[in-house]
């Protein structure tokens, strides 16, 4: 019999699109069912009471969203009951708001800073927490009993980030600036590990990338950043792009939810 | 046949300034003199109550002051519980004015509070803020270095402001038999070990508390010239009282002291205003709605109802249905689940319920 899996998300999906389209002959028994959107979409998309999933409210989105998913996926939603496993892909997991959080403090017995305002360890760690409880996935993903439900976050940015001239990375310039390597990736892989924790807690199973994608400063080593493609028109992202991750990614990130899945 | 009460306008009458207004119609209780706009600059002081005053006008995109901000991605709840996002730093509540103006002082280099960290279970405590680090800090130093930042926190923001809201809590309190050092919370309940060779009740009458505020006055105008003053009395009872009286006398005895000099300082002083949160919250139209099950805490509705009244005497637009429409979507955006966000203030003195036997 077939395992039905479903693999749902935002833009970070492409990578894994691909890989399986190169992949999916090796693994006859799988049957995989991609259903994505662009970030700022698929988190409007909704979710109902029997795990219907998608545009299930079309006065709420545009005639071009409803389009471009009905053209995209033969559908506007997707039931998600109807699968064996469902991988939720590209969940943002704040942790630029963690590198804003240490910027701002000299945090007691972690990391002092002169002329930042001072933090007791213990708050930031309940600031750190409450962070990671923002990252979680919503109400309606946790506790499933029916369905194996996975959560694959959003790539960390790319180590190349650390260099960027643009704002939007600017907290990540800065925390590489002002500290060692080792405090960054462990300061991620901490972050990571709490939000895993968080979801375990609430029925959902975390896959993780394995360490070698990662940098010694805990991003995305710039390897897997070269030609990555967007999930619409196939178009490649600018050099400025330092979020989305290529096949080769997406390939080792497929091979990671392919084995969690058939080990459980 | 004339009267002096014969042309006075409907609210000067209770039958109908009160009784004949449908129950929960709030009436018109605030027509302030000082108009506050959007723009001005505001800091917020006080008693638990000020909590819902502060998160009102911030609600409501009023200009108010935080010299110790923390990232918006950070929850309210936890964000409270360490003492951010209450008040204009991180002072913590600041029950009696005699709090204020040693706040003040201290902050500007004048005076120096005595037996200001607390000891519990090998943690430290700043006895003047101790809700600001539930957990406490290793060593006192750690106390001392850390209130030395907030203090300069204070400094910057009562350096540079338009409207200092302040609300009025309590007249009880604990000090220091050395220099009268005035504790938010009873030494032995959050921390420390009541001694009373060193600590002793005080129970502040009329003319030290208004004396206090024309202190504080006279420090903030010194650096502010045109600082304007708000007061607001909490209408929160007292958990617990040292009086020797029933609670409920003693609460009224407190409150009645405070709203008298709230009334005479904005009677008298052109820069004050008095804000009657007190009155709108307890009147008798209400019927009690205004208050929690506990007939303590003030009930979401009463808050809006007299936030409402402040907003629309400073024609501030105010839709608390619309606010809490627009922080659900904050929420959900923070992908955290709806209804997560509580109205409940954090409050020292609750912890004195700790004591009922």
């Amino acid at each position: 019999m077939n395992l039905k899996i479903a693999i749902i998300g935002t833009s970070h999906v492409a990578p894994l699109y691909t890989a399986w389209n190169s992949a999916s002959h090796l693994h006859k028994n799988i049957d995989m069912v991609f259903f994505a959107a662009p970030g700022s979409l698929f988190r409007r998309f909704q979710i109902d009471e029997k795990r219907k999933f998608g545009i299930l409210d079309s006065s709420l989105f545009s005639p071009q969203d409803i389009h471009t998913i009905k053209n995209t996926f033969g559908a506007i939603k997707i039931d998600l009951k109807q699968f064996d496993t469902v991988v939720h892909v590209g969940q943002l997991s704040r942790e630029t708001q963690l590198a804003k959080l240490v910027n701002q403090f000299s945090i007691d017995e972690f990391r002092s800073k002169k002329g930042c305002r001072r933090i007791s360890f213990e708050a930031f760690l309940a600031l750190r927490y409450s962070l990671a409880r923002s990252a979680m996935l919503t109400e309606s993903w946790r506790n499933w009993t029916t369905s194996q439900l996975y959560t694959v976050p959003a790539p960390r940015f790319a180590e190349s980030c650390i260099t960027s001239k643009s704002s939007y990375y600017a907290p990540w310039v800065k925390l590489s600036a002002e500290n060692p390597a080792s405090f960054m990736k462990d300061l991620l892989d901490d972050y990571y590990n709490l939000i895993e924790i968080n979801h375990k807690e609430n029925g959902i199973n975390s896959i993780l990338p394995p360490d070698e994608v990662y940098a010694q400063n805990g991003l995305v080593r710039a390897i897997f950043q070269n030609g990555a493609r967007q999930l619409r028109e196939n178009a490649e992202y600018s050099s400025e792009d330092h979020h989305h991750m290529n096949i080769q990614y997406g390939e080792i990130i497929l091979h990671r939810i392919l084995d969690t899945i058939q080990r459980n | 046949m004339n009267s002096p009460y014969s042309n006075l306008p409907k609210h000067a009458f209770w039958s109908s300034g009160v009784a004949e207004r449908a129950p929960l119609d709030p009436g018109t209780l605030y027509s302030p003199d000082i108009m506050i706009d959007r723009k001005a600059r505001v800091v917020t002081a006080g008693s638990c109550f000020a909590q819902h005053v502060g998160r009102s006008l911030r609600e409501a995109g009023m200009n108010v002051l935080d010299a110790e901000p923390i990232d918006s991605a950070v929850s309210d709840t936890t964000a409270n519980q360490y003492g951010y996002r209450l008040y204009s730093a991180r002072y913590g509540n600041i029950y009696t004015v005699r709090q204020m103006l040693q706040l003040l002082r201290e902050a500007f280099g004048s005076w120096q509070p005595e037996n200001i960290v607390w000891e519990k279970d090998d943690r430290f405590f700043d006895a003047l803020r101790p809700s600001v680090e539930p957990l406490g800090l290793p060593t006192r130093e750690d106390v001392l270095d850390h209130r030395a930042e907030h203090l300069k926190a204070v400094r910057e923001v009562f350096s540079n402001f338009d409207v200092f809201i302040f609300t009025l809590g309590l007249t009880e309190a604990w000090v220091s038999k050395g220099n009268g050092t005035t504790y938010p919370t009873c030494p032995g309940t959050i921390a420390g070990t009541f001694d009373s060779s060193i600590f002793q009740f005080h129970n502040f009458k009329y003319l030290e508390i208004k004396n206090d505020f024309l202190k504080v006055r006279r420090l903030i105008k010194t650096r502010v010239p045109h600082a304007k003053f708000v007061l607001t009395v909490s209408p929160v009872p007292l958990t617990a009282t040292a009086s020797r009286r029933h609670v409920e006398v003693a609460t009224i005895y407190s409150k009645s002291v405070l709203r008298a000099v709230a009334g005479e300082l904005s009677d008298r002083l052109k820069d004050v205003e008095y804000f009657p949160s007190f009155e709108i919250i307890t009147s008798q139209n209400a019927r009690g709605s205004y208050f929690e099950a506990n007939l303590r805490n003030v009930s979401r509705l009463g808050v809006e109802t007299a936030m409402s009244q402040f907003m629309t005497a400073h024609n501030i637009s105010y839709s608390p249905r619309r606010n809490r429409a627009l922080q659900a979507k904050k929420e959900f955006n923070r992908n955290l689940k709806s209804g997560a966000q509580d109205l409940n203030e954090i409050c020292e003195d609750l912890l004195l319920k700790a004591f009922i036997k």
